[in-house]
């Protein structure tokens, strides 16, 4: 799965949780002002996770300042973040 | 420090486990309490801080239970038996099933507290006798994962035969208490169940021994239900919250002592500069805090620290930074006497119930460990894949025979 696909997902699925309208902008808004939670941010690496075919930890948005940093991370394949 | 601050500070909770000073260290000139943009809630740093916020009515534990019903509605799984050990974790809860669960964690640890330290003292020397015959050892998963679990067996009438089976079915590395993958959870939940039916057999069972009389005792008094059902999940909780602090307590402790030592300590003898045996139980919990953070939340709007916390915020204690503060333990690395009280078991309402049996139990370790000689660190550490509890999964250690 590509960047620009796993960017696709988040979206859609961020927009669900968040119960409004996401846009790419979002992913890059520091997670304060995005607004999302910790059960939000399992839930999407989750879902990443099913997408994938791979473990991906949820720690991996506490990694990185925004979704948009974290999702290139994965898509790249950042070993020590995935497991 | 506002929460509107245009510095990132992130909490990386990896990183918090692996090199905790590392990360936090360098926040202390932000404050006392610092914003963190992700996650997004306030971060305690200082002893004096993480006082307050123990001891602040407005602030109330985070409640995990709503987060896992939140990922077991979003995708539809089963996370039951991950719900039920909540459900009796007492630094899960505020109010009556708070002051119930407390209440029934004190009698029963008051009332077994003789025969557990008793079972302890016999399971270390065992332990750690096969390590002395053999010249070596993995003080972490030969001796400190295994006590508690040991001990319980031998309480709860496990078989010895079973235990391990039970050591491995419940060593969920911080499943339960924090956020994990999804598929984790799942594992884990597999793994609870099985040792919850294992424990509904145990606690049906009339001839086990006064322990299960002890738990139901414990249960009554404290105006919880006394079924099988209850017995076993509360005895489930008890196996969670036991082992996996007492191994961080000992492992990490134990391989800060060696390190400053240059990699050989001699417990006892005339040349050992390390505090009495008492001093040295509280510094060792003290280094290690085994239990990393604990949240918070405010249900009203509250001053920590002079910073005004809005009805809402999350707030994060670091347990681990608190117990560095250099304000109130100078020289927070070395192994001193004469500190003031750290905060590793918590403190005010949340206080953990446990505090004066795992005191006990690390002075027995340190005694045993005495009569050894001398213990030399050997390579091949690794930290446990735990985000919630501080602890090494592997710690070799070498015991030279005695001339």
């Amino acid at each position: 799965m590509t960047d620009i696909d796993l960017a696709s997902l988040a979206l859609e699925r961020l927009a669900i949780y968040l119960k409004r309208p996401v846009t790419p902008k979002d992913l890059e808004l520091r997670y304060d002002e995005l607004g999302a939670d910790s059960v939000d941010m399992v839930s999407l690496a989750f879902e990443i996770e099913e997408a994938m075919g791979q473990p991906v930890s949820p720690e991996i948005f506490l990694e990185f300042e925004t979704v948009k940093q974290a999702l290139e991370a994965v898509a790249s394949g950042h070993g020590d973040i995935i497991g | 420090m506002s929460r509107n601050s245009p510095l990132a500070l992130r909490l990386n909770t990896r990183a918090m486990v692996k090199t905790p000073h590392t990360l936090l260290d360098p926040m202390r000139e932000y404050g006392d309490l610092v914003w963190l943009s992700n996650p997004n809630r306030w971060l305690v740093l200082s002893r004096s801080a993480a006082l307050e916020v123990l001891r602040d009515p407005n602030l109330h534990v985070w409640t995990r239970r709503n987060s896992v019903e939140r990922l077991q509605d979003r995708f539809d799984m089963d996370l039951s038996a991950v719900l039920k050990a909540l459900d009796w974790i007492p630094f899960m809860h505020d109010g009556p099933r708070h002051a119930a669960l407390r209440s029934a964690f004190a009698r029963l640890l008051g009332s077994i507290g003789t025969d557990y330290l008793k079972a302890y003292e016999q399971t270390s020397s065992e332990l750690l006798e096969v390590m002395q015959e053999s010249g070596s050892g993995d003080f972490a998963a030969g001796y400190a994962d295994r006590l508690h679990v040991e001990v319980f067996g031998h309480l709860a009438g496990v078989p010895p035969s079973e235990r391990h089976a039970f050591h491995c079915a419940t060593a969920l590395d911080g499943t339960v208490q924090a956020a994990s993958t999804v598929a984790k959870m799942q594992k884990a939940c597999a793994q609870l169940d099985s040792v919850l039916e294992r424990l509904q057999d145990l606690s049906k069972t009339e001839t086990t021994s006064d322990f299960m009389d002890q738990v139901g005792a414990a249960l009554i008094q404290s105006g919880l239900e006394d079924t099988a059902v209850s017995r076993s999940e509360f005895l489930l909780a008890f196996l969670l919250l036991g082992g996996d602090t007492q191994a961080g307590a000992l492992t990490v402790g134990l391989a800060h002592l060696l390190d400053s030592n240059g990699g050989t300590l001699s417990l006892g003898s005339d040349d050992c500069q390390l505090p009495d045996k008492h001093c040295l139980v509280d510094e060792m919990i003290r280094i290690s805090t085994p239990v990393q953070t604990s949240a918070r939340y405010a249900t009203k709007d509250t001053v920590i620290s002079g910073q005004h916390i809005a009805k809402g915020d999350a707030v994060q204690l670091s347990l681990q930074a608190a117990n560095f503060d250099p304000l109130a333990f100078e020289c927070p690395h070395a192994v001193q006497s004469g500190r003031p009280k750290n905060v590793a078991f918590g403190g005010g309402r949340h206080l953990c119930s446990a505090m004066p049996l795992v005191r006990k139990t690390l002075a027995i370790t340190l005694s045993h460990l005495e009569t050894l000689g001398s213990i030399e660190a050997l390579p091949g550490r690794t930290l446990a894949e735990d985000l919630t509890v501080r602890r090494f999964a592997h710690l070799p250690i070498r015991i030279p025979s005695r001339l």
